[in-house]
Formats: structure tokens, sequence, C-alpha cells
């Protein structure tokens, strides 16, 4: 753990523990399983069938048969004791090892990171001991969000080599089946505003309009939109895509926030998540057909959820995926084929597109925009509102990779018609 | 012949009584050290009350199994009672030979 005895403290939030008790409690919990595990299982099952207590039944069979009740009664709790041992220390360790892995990052990293990225001016209010206070006065990153940002921290810089380790991708794939996925439930949510009025969207700005229009009013998260475009190239869609509204650290929490910390762990992964499927639900009712062209647009998790998304419809060919825009999301590790265009924004001064630790492949179907706008602190920079802006920013840069971009996605932004369908994504 | 092994049972009654006092230890010795753990976060919150839901759970099997080993040691001291009235009645080894019968023939053996 590295943190021996040592309390960390997360700032604002009033967050408190010591991750070598966690541990111990565990351990002690262990004990508790162990007992009933080891003592109590088969010492009951074995009194059914006890050589000395069939005599005794035969002289006293009403006894035997209220010992019998008994003990099977005295089974049931103990398997539920057991299992209920075995998910609280799974639980308690995970949240220990975050723990640790926060004050580390605290300690170690941040300074690593200002030197690597170069920007000591977005980062340099943050000083030792500030980061997590930062991070958990941030709206997207509380409590159980940090410990998900300390879980991938310990190896921010990991394939950089500046700390060994497994990649936030292997520890997010070890981590990520903790959290039950469960079955999209995706419903019509008709009575949610879109910007339809204002018609097709012709810029990057109005790509991320949409988005932080639906981030805003997401009927309690998990909303996504599916714009249906018609225009000289024939029909497309555009799947809007929100980020994180649940970060729930405790894997027995799991409940039917689809947008919550278990998809982050598994897009990190790079596997399917209750989110990826619900979205590809949204496309097959919204009536999207196998050849017309789809451009996946993601803020924070949805960025992630698209990425890996893309991937995964281009493999199965269900739909055909040619555009994915993100915005704040840690994509680096996604093996997004090249058969797709991807804009990545970058916010100055946004840690989150930083937590893969990797930086995004230098291809040519691969165009990463470092941006700065938004207001201070990481909540700030975060914002999709942020990222609106600096879209609109690049709609009137003139950069020569920004032009290829455009005329790559010139399908998308010269429609003559929009039509948005707005669906919402449950875990049942 | 003692078809009834009353000290055999009430070993085996001894022994859930046992594991019954050790559950209870071991829940108390956990709540002792939850209230400890100084685990301040909605995350620790949340932890409180599943634990709480289990250490119920685990006093609960404890009391059971208490009253299983009551159950049993009752169980057998009336067994032992029956097969001595029955020895008393027909001689202890025809009461020996009927009981077992009747056992090997209410338990499915032989």
């Amino acid at each position: 753990m590295g943190v021996s005895g040592e309390v960390v403290l997360h700032g604002g939030t009033g967050i408190r523990t010591d991750p070598d008790r966690l541990l111990a409690f565990a351990r002690q919990l262990d004990l508790l399983g162990r007992l009933v595990e080891h003592e109590l299982l088969g010492r009951l099952a074995g009194l059914g069938v006890a050589p000395a207590l069939l005599p005794a039944a035969a002289v006293d069979p009403a006894g035997a048969a209220q010992v019998l009740a008994l003990t099977a009664g005295c089974l049931a709790l103990a398997a539920g004791v057991l299992a209920g041992c075995h998910a609280l220390a799974t639980a308690l360790r995970a949240a220990a090892a975050g723990y640790a892995e926060a004050d580390r990052l605290d300690r170690r990293v941040l300074p690593v990171l200002r030197a690597v990225r170069q920007v000591p001016a977005a980062l340099g209010a943050l000083r030792h001991g500030e980061f997590q206070r930062a991070l958990t006065a941030d709206p997207y990153l509380a409590d159980a969000g940090l410990d998900w940002l300390a879980l991938c921290g310990g190896t921010l810089l990991g394939p950089r080599g500046v700390l060994p380790g497994p990649t936030p991708g292997e520890i997010a794939g070890r981590v990520a089946p903790l959290y039950r996925d469960g079955r999209p439930r995706v419903t019509s949510r008709p009575g949610l505003p879109t910007l339809d009025a204002r018609g097709a969207p012709r810029s990057a700005g109005d790509l991320l309009a949409g988005l932080a229009l639906r981030e805003r009013q997401d009927a309690g998260g998990g909303a996504i939109d599916v714009r249906l475009l018609d225009g000289p190239g024939g029909r497309r869609a555009i799947v809007d895509i929100t980020g994180t509204t649940d970060w729930n650290l405790d894997p027995l929490r799991v409940g039917g926030q689809a947008t919550d910390l278990g998809t982050n762990l598994r897009a990190l992964a790079g596997h399917p998540s209750v989110m990826s499927r619900g979205v590809t639900e949204a496309l097959r009712r919204a009536g999207v057909r196998p050849d017309e062209p789809v451009m996946l647009v993601g803020h924070s998790q949805g960025g992630m959820v698209a990425a890996q998304l893309a991937t995964e419809l281009t493999r199965t060919g269900e739909f055909r995926v040619s555009q994915v825009v993100t915005a704040g999301s840690p994509v680096g590790l996604a093996a997004v084929p090249r058969s797709v265009s991807v804009l990545s924004l970058e916010n100055r001064g946004d840690v989150v597109p930083e937590l893969d630790g990797a930086d995004n492949p230098r291809t040519p179907s691969w165009l990463t925009a470092q941006v700065s706008r938004g207001g201070a602190g990481v909540g700030g920079r975060h914002a999709v509102t942020a990222y609106q802006a600096a879209a609109r920013d690049l709609d009137a840069d003139r950069d020569p990779a920004l032009a290829r971009w455009r005329a790559g996605a010139r399908g998308f932004l010269r429609a003559r018609t929009v039509h948005t369908l707005v669906f919402q994504v449950r875990r049942d | 012949m003692h078809v009834v092994d009353e000290h055999r049972i009430r070993q085996l009654a001894g022994q859930l009584a046992g594991a019954a006092d050790e559950v209870h230890a071991t829940a108390g010795r956990l709540r002792t050290a939850a209230a400890g753990l100084g685990w301040h976060s909605p995350a620790g919150d949340a932890f409180a009350i599943v634990l709480a839901g289990l250490l119920g759970r685990s006093d609960r099997l404890g009391d059971e199994l208490a009253g299983t080993a009551a159950a049993l040691t009752a169980h057998g001291n009336r067994a032992a009672r029956h097969a001595a009235e029955l020895a008393a009645a027909t001689g202890g080894t025809v009461a020996g030979r009927a009981a077992e019968r009747a056992a090997h023939e209410l338990l499915g053996w032989g």
C-alpha cells in the first residue's frame, strides 16, 4: 500500500480514512468467514447423518425432526454470513487500495504530471496536498470518482516508464468485474428538448452544443440523442453520449444508473458495457441501417464509450461508425480502427483525459486538439460547456489538420434536415 | 448395550454451543473494530450500513446455533430416557435391537 499508518485526508469533502485500518478490518472479516466456512458449514451438514443421532432419532423422532429443522436454518444463515464476509472484505480491499493510491498520486505523480505536460500555469495552483482537494471539490470527480482515479493513478504514467506496473486499462479490467454490468433498458424520452429548431449541425461547435444540451437535461442520467440527418449524401446519424453521473465506489451499490463507475472501468479496459449496448439498441430503435454513416460524440465517459463502441461496431459490422468526437475523455488506450476518423478535444488543466496514462495515437485518422477554455479548477476545465466553447474556437481555426477533419466530417455537417430522437439507458 | 450414545450427542451439542459463542465473540470484535475504523465518507457510510446487516445476521446465526445445541442436548436426554424406559420394560438387548431396527427403517439404512 505504501502509506502505512498514514491517514488520507480528502480535502474539502471531509473524507477521512486510513487504508491500513481498512485492510486490518478486511482481515477480521476473513476470520469470521473462515470460522463459518471451515468450522460451521461442514459440522452442520454432517449433523443430519451423524451415526450417534440415528438410534436417538428412532426413539425420539419429534426431537430429531426439530434438531434437523434448526440445523437447516443455521445452514442457510451461515451461507449468507459467509457470502457477506467475502463481499464486504473484497469491497474494503478495493477501497483501501483506492485511498492508498490516491495518497500516492497526490505525493508522487503530480510533480511528474506537471513536468511532462509543461503546463505549470494550469496546475500550478495545485500545490502538494491540494490535488485531491481540487478533484473532490469537482462535481465530476466526487468521493468515489477520486478512488477510481486513484486506482489508475498509481500507474498514471506507467506506459511512459515513469512508474512501473500494469497499465490503467489492465487495472480497470481487473476491477471492473466487481461491478455488476447488467442489461440495458432503453426507453424513448420524447419530452426532452432538442436543438432541431436551429437546423442541422454545421460545425464542431454545433455538435458539442447538442451534447451539452443533452448533458444539462439528461432525465437523471443515461440520456442519449440519435440525431437523424438527411442530406445530399443520404441519411446519417449522430449519437450524443453523456458523461458519468454516478461515481459509485461500492460494488454492492450498483443500481439502475448506467453511466456509473462500472461503465467507466469497462470502457477504460476496452470492454463492452451496459451503456455501449444501450447505445447500440438505441441505434436499432431509431431505424439506422447498417450502411448509413454514424458519428459518435461523447463527453468524458461518453467519449470512452464512443471509442470502445466504434471499435466493436466496426468488428461486428452492425452499424457503420465513420466518425468519433470525444471531449475530455481518456481514450488513448482505445484501439479504434483507422477506418474511423477521431477528433479528440483535450482542455488544458483538465486532468480527466490524462487518466489512461497514454497519449492518443498519432495517426492520420486521429486528431487530438489541445484547447484552452473554461474557468479555474478541474471542474471548470472538464465541464462540457468549456468544451463547447473550445469547439467554437476550433471552428474558427484554419489549421490544415482541422480543415482535413472538417472535410472528412462534411457529410454530417451539410445535412438539410435533422430529427432528434432522445433515449434513456438504464441498467436492469 | 446402549443404543443411544448420550455422551456423543452431548459432545456434538457442545461443539455447536462453542461455535455459537465463537460467532458471537467474532461479531462482537468486528463491531468494536468498526467503531474505531474512522472511515468518514459516503462510501464509508454505505459500508457501515451493510456491515450492520452482516453483523446482525451473524448474531442471529450465533443465537440459532445455541438454540440448536440446546435442542440437541434435550433430544439426546429424551432419547436416552426413552431407551432406558424401553430397556426396563422389555430387557436391554431386545430394546436395543428393536431400536436399531427402527432406526434403520426410519432413516433408510441397510
